[in-house]
């Protein structure tokens, strides 16, 4: 336990969720705001909340779950409060000046992401980073099963209309 | 179940299928293949998602979990010596206790800990913007400093400026204190930083650096390039 200086349970334990879930936890706020810095800051926040609250957390088994819930309340906190300047590419021009430079389908999935709405795009994001099941991610965003398994499912469809990968797939993918 | 069922449960979680969509695969072609292609785009979707995230920020939130708890710490020290000191002055019915002189040094630390993130930042810092900082103790920069912030700050006891530097040893906060005067130099080493307060031509300075090293190369750089009004 090096950095509190006492190997105290609950400080080792948060270090482990630090070093465990923060890249996780940074990758699902890049993609709800698409900002290198603010996600950052959330992720702080996250962790900094998580310190404080840690008598919140009932059961460590369910730790990962808790850290993406608070995430999710500081992003939403931070839309409460202001809303950062982005900057979302419009030219074509741009476009094809950055696809030259990077692989396409990489960018391809990534425009499709952002042209999901956010109801769609966050439980997407939620099982396909982070692992969660439908359940989980009903704790997670406040919402029945049923209701988020309706959201992925969607999402997963536009994904492929976007993407242009057949919606009742029947062959196999090459 | 049917292949209608399945392809629901596909949609929902294609990794999470359950024994009966599993079994409903093993069974039917179509669906087995439906199965192959969906986990295949998913982990195609997670691979191109898949961002590395900034160097070195499990250590910065351990830090500044670290400091909070400091702080809080302190603060609760400080409340118990408090009360301590009440009781005390009660029982031998004391009626003034303390000192009205500031503990100089530790307001340089509690201020620097509090904002932590400007020894990250790199702002440009226009002269005579730094020049009017400096101003406040009475100084001015004869030449370039390796500033990479400066902002007017709020001290308990007064205004005061917040500059860091950057040195080839580490950043040194150089806290501008007009406020708060000094006879002689101060100095405490603590577990993470080495700080000094200086007089200044109104008021004091102090520089809170990481190391030795650091701290004396930003004691040169003011040397060299700071004249006294």
């Amino acid at each position: 336990m090096a950095w509190f200086g006492i190997g105290t349970g609950k400080a080792t334990l948060y270090e482990t969720l630090v070093r465990g879930y923060a890249p996780e936890l940074y990758r699902f706020a890049y993609w709800l705001c698409r900002d290198r810095a603010i996600s950052e800051d959330l992720v702080q926040e996250t962790c900094l909340r998580a310190w404080k609250s840690w008598q919140n957390l009932e059961d460590q088994k369910q730790a990962k779950q808790w850290l993406f819930t608070i995430l999710r309340r500081e992003h939403a906190r931070l839309y409460e409060r202001k809303t950062p300047e982005r900057v979302w590419i419009e030219d074509d021009a741009q476009w094809e000046e950055i696809a030259g430079q990077v692989d396409m389908p990489l960018l391809e999935v990534r425009e499709a992401l952002t042209k999901l709405p956010e109801n769609y795009r966050e439980p997407l994001l939620l099982q396909v980073l982070g692992g969660f099941s439908c359940r989980e991610i009903a704790a997670i965003v406040d919402a029945t099963e049923e209701a988020v398994m309706v959201r992925v499912s969607r999402a997963r469809r536009m994904m492929r209309e976007v993407l242009d990968v057949p919606v009742q797939t029947r062959e196999v993918m090459k | 179940m049917n292949c209608m069922e399945f392809q629901r449960e596909l949609n929902a979680d294609p990794r999470g299928l359950s024994t009966d969509a599993l079994g409903h695969a093993e069974t039917c072609g179509d669906c087995a293949r439906r199965m192959a292609s969906q986990i295949k785009l998913e982990a195609q979707w997670e691979a191109d998602l898949r961002i590395a995230s900034p160097a070195g920020m499990e250590e910065r939130i351990l830090l500044a979990t670290q400091i909070g708890r400091q702080k809080r710490q302190r603060f609760y020290a400080l409340a118990a010596s408090l009360v301590a000191g009440v009781a005390l002055a009660l029982s031998l019915n004391v009626s003034q206790m303390g000192t009205d002189t500031p503990d100089l040094i530790a307001m340089a630390i509690e201020h620097v800990e509090g904002e932590p993130e400007h020894l990250l930042e790199t702002r440009h810092i226009e002269p005579e913007a730094l020049n009017r900082l400096l101003a406040r103790v009475g100084a001015q920069a004869s030449g370039t400093l390796p500033v990479t912030y400066a902002n007017a700050c709020l001290l308990p006891n007064g205004d005061g400026g917040h500059i860091v530097l950057a040195t080839h040893h580490g950043r040194v906060t150089l806290m501008l204190i007009p406020h708060g005067k000094t006879d002689a130099m101060l100095r405490r080493a603590t577990h993470h930083s080495i700080v000094e307060v200086h007089t200044a031509r109104y008021g004091s300075y102090a520089l809170v650096a990481p190391n030795d090293l650091a701290l004396i190369e930003a004691k040169a750089l003011l040397a060299r390039q700071l004249r006294w009004t």
